[in-house]
C-alpha cells in the first residue's frame, strides 16, 4: 500500500464500511421524497427533531412564565398587601427561638435571683439622696450593712414594637412627663425598606422607675427588655468619708495660716497646700454628684419600631417551627429577589455590555469556525 | 431575572447561529444560472440527491434514527432558500455539494443541541478537523454527484470477483453479523488471522473499486 493510501485509510475505511453495509447488509436509503414535499408544501408534519426543539422550546417559555409570573407576584405582594412587616416578624421569631424563650423567661416570669431581689425592692422607699432600704428585702439588706444608705444605678434597654409610628413620639413624652422624667436624647429614621423606627433615651426618677416600666405598654408591645443594676453604695460611701477627711484637712490648714508669728515662706507653702486640697475637695464633690444623679435618676433606653400585624413571641411548637421555617424561606427567597433586582437595576449598563460583548466574541468566533468548515 | 436574561441571550445566539449558517454558504450556491444546466424540480431535487445526502450522512456517522429527520430537514431548507432566492441550482455537481453542507451543518447542530453527542469525530480540535477534511475529500473523489452509486456498482463487481476464503470471510462478517471468533471458527482460523484476512481482503476490495471507478 502507497502511502497516499495510508494518510487516508480510516475515511476510506469508513466509506467501503458504508458499503458494505448498503450491499451486503441492505441498508439502504428510503424514499422520503413525499414527507418532503408534503411538509415543503404546508400539509407534512413536523419531523421528530423540529418536535423535539419546539417541545423544549416551549419548556423554556414555560418555565420563563412560571419564573415572570412568581416573580411579579412576590413584588405585588411585598408592594401593596404589607405582608412583608409579617414576614419580617416571622424571620426574627423563627432565627432567635431560642433567645426568644430566654428573654421570655428572663424578663417575664422567672428574673434572676440577684436582680430579683434588687427588684423586689420598692423604688417609692427610694429617695433622690439617701435610699432606706424595704422590709421586704432583708437579703439585699444585709448584702450591703445594716444602717447604710444604698446606691443603685439602674440602667434599662427596652425592645418596642408599635403598629402605627405615628403618635409614638406624643405618647412617649406625655408618659416620661407623667413620671417626672425627661428625654435625653432621640434619634429617629428608617431601617429595613419603609420599616420606622426611632430611639429614646430618657431619664426617670429611681421612685418611678417601675411604674415607668409597668406603663410601657401604652407606648407599644413590649418584646425585649434588658436591665442593669449596679450598686454603688461602697463607692458612694468611701467618696463621702474621703471628702469629709479632705475637709476636715482643709479646716487645720485654715487653722494654720490664722497664726500670727509665721514666716512669709510658711504662708505660701501653707496656701499651696490648702489649694490643692481644695482642688481634690472640688473633685471628689463633683465624682458625687454624678454618682447621686445616675443613682437617683434611671437611664432608660427606648428602641421603637413599627411592625404591622406584629404576634408576640410564644414558645415554639413543632407546627409554628415549620410555620416559621416556610415564612422563613419564602421571606429570603423575596428578599433575595428584590435585592437581585436592584442589583440587576444598578447594574443594568455593564450587563448590556458584557452580553453585547459576549456576542460579538460568538458572532465572530462562530464566523471563524464556519470558514474553516467551509474552506 | 437571570433565566429570563439567559433565555434571551440562547434566543438570540439561536438566531445568530441560523444567520450565521445563512451567510456562511458557499458562494457558488448563489451564483447565477449556467445556461448548460436544467433546473431540477423540488420533485426532481428530491428524486436525484436524496440518496446521496442519506449516505453522506450516514457516512460522518449520524444515527440510523437520526438519518431520515435530517435528510427531510436539508431538502426543505434548501427547497427554501431556492424559494427566497438565496440558493440557485447552477450544476448537478454543485447542488449535490450545497446539500452536503447543509446536511452537514444540520447534523453538527442537531448533535450539539443534544448535548454535544461525539460523532465519530469532533470539530472541536484540530485533529478532528483534519479527520474532516479527509472525509470530505474522499467522498468528494469518490461519490461525486452521483450520491455513490458507481462507488456501489464497483463494490459489487469487485465483491463478485473475491477468491472463496476472503469472499465467505466477508461475507460471514458483513453480511451474517457473525464476530470475528465465530467467522474463525467457520473458516477454522484463528481470530488473529481472520482479522489480518479481513485487513486485506477491505484493502483488496478498495485497490479494486478505485480501479473501476477511475477507468
Amino acid at each position: 500500500m502507497n502511502a497516499n493510501n495510508d494518510d487516508r485509510s480510516d475515511a476510506a475505511d469508513q466509506l467501503l464500511e458504508q458499503g458494505l453495509r448498503e450491499v451486503l447488509q441492505g441498508e439502504t436509503p428510503p424514499d422520503l421524497s413525499q414527507q418532503i414535499l408534503q411538509r415543503y408544501q404546508g400539509s407534512g408534519t413536523d419531523s421528530v427533531v423540529t418536535r423535539k426543539q419546539n417541545s423544549r422550546f416551549s419548556v423554556l417559555r414555560l418555565l420563563a412564565l412560571t419564573a415572570g409570573l412568581l416573580i411579579a407576584c412576590l413584588i405585588a405582594e411585598r408592594l401593596f398587601s404589607g405582608s412583608g412587616y409579617q414576614w419580617q416578624t416571622t424571620d426574627r421569631l423563627s432565627s432567635n427561638d431560642s433567645a426568644q424563650s430566654e428573654l421570655e423567661a428572663f424578663n417575664f416570669e422567672k428574673a434572676g435571683q440577684s436582680l430579683e431581689l434588687l427588684m423586689s425592692i420598692p423604688m417609692e422607699t427610694y429617695g433622690p439622696g439617701k435610699i432606706e432600704i424595704g422590709n421586704e428585702a432583708n437579703d439585699a439588706k444585709q448584702a450591703v450593712g445594716d444602717g447604710n444608705a444604698q446606691r443603685i444605678r439602674r440602667n434599662a434597654s427596652l425592645q418596642i414594637v408599635v403598629d402605627q409610628f405615628d403618635g409614638v413620639a406624643d405618647n412617649l413624652q406625655a408618659l416620661v412627663k407623667q413620671h417626672k422624667g425627661f428625654v435625653a436624647s432621640t434619634n429617629l429614621g428608617q431601617m429595613r425598606g419603609q420599616q420606622r423606627s426611632g430611639c429614646w433615651t430618657v431619664r426617670i426618677p429611681s421612685a418611678n422607675y417601675d411604674a415607668f416600666l409597668a406603663s410601657i405598654d401604652q407606648v407599644g408591645i413590649l418584646d425585649a427588655k434588658t436591665e442593669n443594676a449596679q450598686d454603688v453604695t461602697a463607692n458612694y460611701v468611701d467618696l463621702e468619708t474621703r471628702i469629709a477627711n479632705k475637709q476636715k484637712l482643709e479646716a487645720r490648714i485654715v487653722d494654720l495660716l490664722e497664726r500670727p508669728d509665721d514666716k512669709l515662706t510658711h504662708v505660701i507653702e501653707v496656701e499651696r497646700e490648702l489649694a490643692r486640697v481644695r482642688e481634690e475637695i472640688e473633685r471628689m464633690q463633683g465624682q458625687l454628684r454624678v454618682m447621686a444623679d445616675q443613682t437617683s435618676l434611671a437611664t432608660v433606653t427606648m428602641n421603637v419600631r413599627e411592625e404591622r400585624d406584629y404576634v408576640p413571641a410564644t414558645k415554639p411548637t413543632l407546627s409554628n417551627r415549620i410555620d416559621n421555617a416556610w415564612s422563613n424561606s419564602v421571606s429570603r427567597t423575596g428578599d433575595f429577589l428584590a435585592n437581585l433586582i436592584v442589583w440587576l437595576v444598578s447594574m443594568i449598563v455593564p450587563i448590556i455590555g458584557c452580553v453585547l460583548l459576549a456576542l460579538f466574541v460568538i458572532i465572530v468566533w462562530r464566523r471563524r469556525r464556519s470558514k474553516i468548515l467551509v474552506g | 431575572v437571570s433565566l429570563l436574561l439567559t433565555l434571551g441571550l440562547m434566543t438570540s445566539l439561536r438566531e445568530i447561529n441560523e444567520t450565521s449558517d445563512e451567510t456562511n454558504r458557499p458562494e457558488k450556491a448563489s451564483a447565477p444560472v449556467g445556461d448548460d444546466h436544467t433546473i431540477d424540480s423540488p420533485a426532481e431535487l428530491i428524486r436525484n440527491h436524496q440518496a446521496g445526502v442519506w449516505r453522506y450522512l450516514r457516512f460522518l456517522g449520524a444515527a440510523v434514527h437520526q438519518v431520515d429527520d435530517l435528510v427531510q430537514e436539508t431538502f426543505l431548507e434548501v427547497l427554501r432558500s431556492q424559494d427566497k432566492g438565496t440558493f440557485q441550482q447552477r450544476s448537478r455537481g454543485e447542488t449535490a455539494s450545497y446539500l452536503r453542507f447543509v446536511a452537514r451543518n444540520k447534523l453538527f447542530a442537531t448533535n450539539r443541541k443534544q448535548g454535544n453527542r461525539p460523532l465519530q469525530f469532533s470539530l472541536e480540535t484540530a485533529q478532528a478537523t483534519a479527520a474532516f477534511e479527509e472525509q470530505e475529500a474522499v467522498w468528494s473523489n469518490v461519490a461525486g454527484a452521483d450520491g455513490l452509486e458507481d462507488y456501489l456498482a464497483a463494490l459489487r463487481d469487485c465483491l463478485s470477483v473475491m477468491t472463496d476464503r476472503a469472499g465467505q470471510a466477508i461475507k460471514l462478517f458483513y453480511t451474517d453479523r457473525l464476530s470475528r471468533e465465530e467467522v474463525a471458527k467457520r473458516l477454522d482460523m484463528k481470530p488473529a488471522g481472520i482479522k489480518t484476512l479481513l485487513r486485506r481482503s477491505r484493502q483488496s476490495l478498495r485497490d479494486c473499486i478505485d480501479r473501476k471507478v477511475k477507468s
